[in-house]
């Protein structure tokens, strides 16, 4: 699933080069060439803590999950048969072990007992910076109150820069799924991004 | 293609609307970002969705509180894979079985193949005996590790290069072959142990000690298997 650059032919060289150093990368790990794996674990750290970051909130559980994951990676490298890109395989690898460490230690209930003031923003004038930054301050807490797959959806498609197939291939699910959950989560998050739109265009 | 941009323009505001975080990351395929293009231009309410959602990607995109440290989670990884059973990835499975299993018969093989080695030696040293020239030249290849009493032994595979090392300098000994197939190493002792211009009766002392050296080894819990190689056995097996 190579994504359609016809007209930038630079970038869809840089995404298709990355691509195939990967997936040279991955061929060694499943020879157990620990160097390989070594710069894989490398490429892909700071994406995954990140990504996963965003779903826990919790460093120490992101960085097991993140273990979790290049753990899978390292048993399962022999199995993947470049249907898909490297970077789709081992996200939906780290969305399957977010999804399931979620379940177990229910960290999403944190989110359920934060407040929010979406009210207090509305009809608030946009003018200065302090209202900007708790703007912003309410913009985090929205995007941690979504549900799980919403929140994974805006930060594959805004942090990770994937397609909307991509995700459907991460998430193991239709195209179609992606955009609802995306566009529920724009809904929700949408007196916020007005406010600091605004702002921003003052 | 105007015809199809057309029936796009009456029945998708929807369809754009849903697709404008993807024009804003830059992943659609040209013909969709070309569609978004047109419909953008006559509406009013996806442009200023779309405005929006670049103030989303970009507030996304900003720095984070997360920690980066690569180097201590990778260890902490890799200290999985030397230790967890479980860690052996998928292409080898198959062939190769539990570690655990491996090491058995690598020890079974040691066994067999020390008892075949050691007949097969003295019938070889019997031979060499009677055919053997009673001078030397100076090509002749210097013994110099055969006359060694050596060990050898097998290491546990969670074993750490730090707790290999550790276990060198404490036993005063040396690496010099392996590891091999099966994973056995053959181990010199250096001083004070013993050395290569030692008399016989020196050489005998030397055994004992490398003897004792090996029973130390065999206490050592990272070592699976340890055995004294004898110096005429080494001279004779090389």
């Amino acid at each position: 699933m190579l994504r359609s650059v016809g007209n930038r032919p630079i970038s869809a060289n840089a995404i298709e080069s990355a691509d195939d150093r990967e997936l040279q990368l991955l061929r060694r790990v499943a020879r157990q060439d620990r160097e390989a794996f070594k710069e894989l674990y490398f490429i892909y750290h700071r994406r995954l803590l990140r990504f996963v970051m965003r779903m826990t909130s919790r460093q120490e559980l992101a960085e097991e999950v993140l273990n979790d994951t290049m753990w899978i990676v390292w048993k399962k490298a022999g199995e993947f048969r470049a249907a898909s890109q490297v970077s789709t395989w081992i996200l939906g690898i780290a969305y399957r072990q977010t999804l399931s460490t979620s379940r177990r230690t229910q960290f999403n209930a944190q989110f359920a007992s934060a407040s929010t003031e979406l009210e207090e923003l509305e009809g608030a004038p946009a003018d200065d910076a302090q209202l900007q930054a708790e703007t912003r301050e309410w913009l985090d807490r929205g995007l941690a109150q979504l549900p799980l797959e919403q929140r994974m959806v805006m930060e594959l498609t805004y942090f990770l820069g994937h397609s909307c197939e991509e995700i459907a291939s991460i998430m193991d699910c239709p195209v179609n799924t992606v955009k609802t959950r995306m566009f529920h989560a724009r809904r929700k998050l949408r007196i916020g991004l007005a406010l600091l739109a605004d702002s921003q265009a003052e | 293609m105007r015809d199809q941009s057309e029936r796009f323009r009456r029945n998708s505001h929807r369809d754009c609307w849903d697709l404008l975080p993807w024009l804003v990351n830059d992943t659609l395929s040209d013909a969709q970002r070309q569609r978004l293009e047109e419909h953008l231009a006559e509406c009013a309410q996806c442009r200023r969705e779309a405005s929006e959602q670049r103030v989303l990607r970009e507030h996304l995109r900003q720095e984070d509180s997360v920690l980066y440290a690569p180097q201590a989670s990778l260890q902490k990884l890799l200290h999985r894979l030397e230790t967890d059973p479980l860690a052996e990835n998928s292409s080898r499975q198959g062939i190769a079985g539990s570690r655990a299993l491996k090491l058995l018969a690598a020890t079974i093989v040691i066994g067999a193949v020390s008892v075949v080695a050691l007949d097969s030696v003295r019938s070889w040293r019997l031979q060499e005996e009677r055919s053997a020239p009673s001078y030397s030249t100076l090509t002749s290849k210097p013994a110099v590790v055969a006359s060694v009493p050596a060990a050898r032994v097998v290491f546990a595979p969670t074993m750490s290069l730090a707790q290999l090392s550790e276990l060198l300098r404490t036993a005063h000994a040396q690496v010099i072959t392996g590891p091999s197939e099966a994973g056995v190493y053959t181990l010199a002792f250096t001083s004070p142990l013993s050395t290569s211009n030692q008399a016989s009766a020196e050489r005998e002392t030397s055994e004992a000690a490398v003897d004792a050296a090996v029973q130390e080894l065999r206490r050592n819990p990272h070592v699976l298997f340890a055995e004294l190689v004898s110096a005429t056995e080494s001279r004779a097996g090389r």
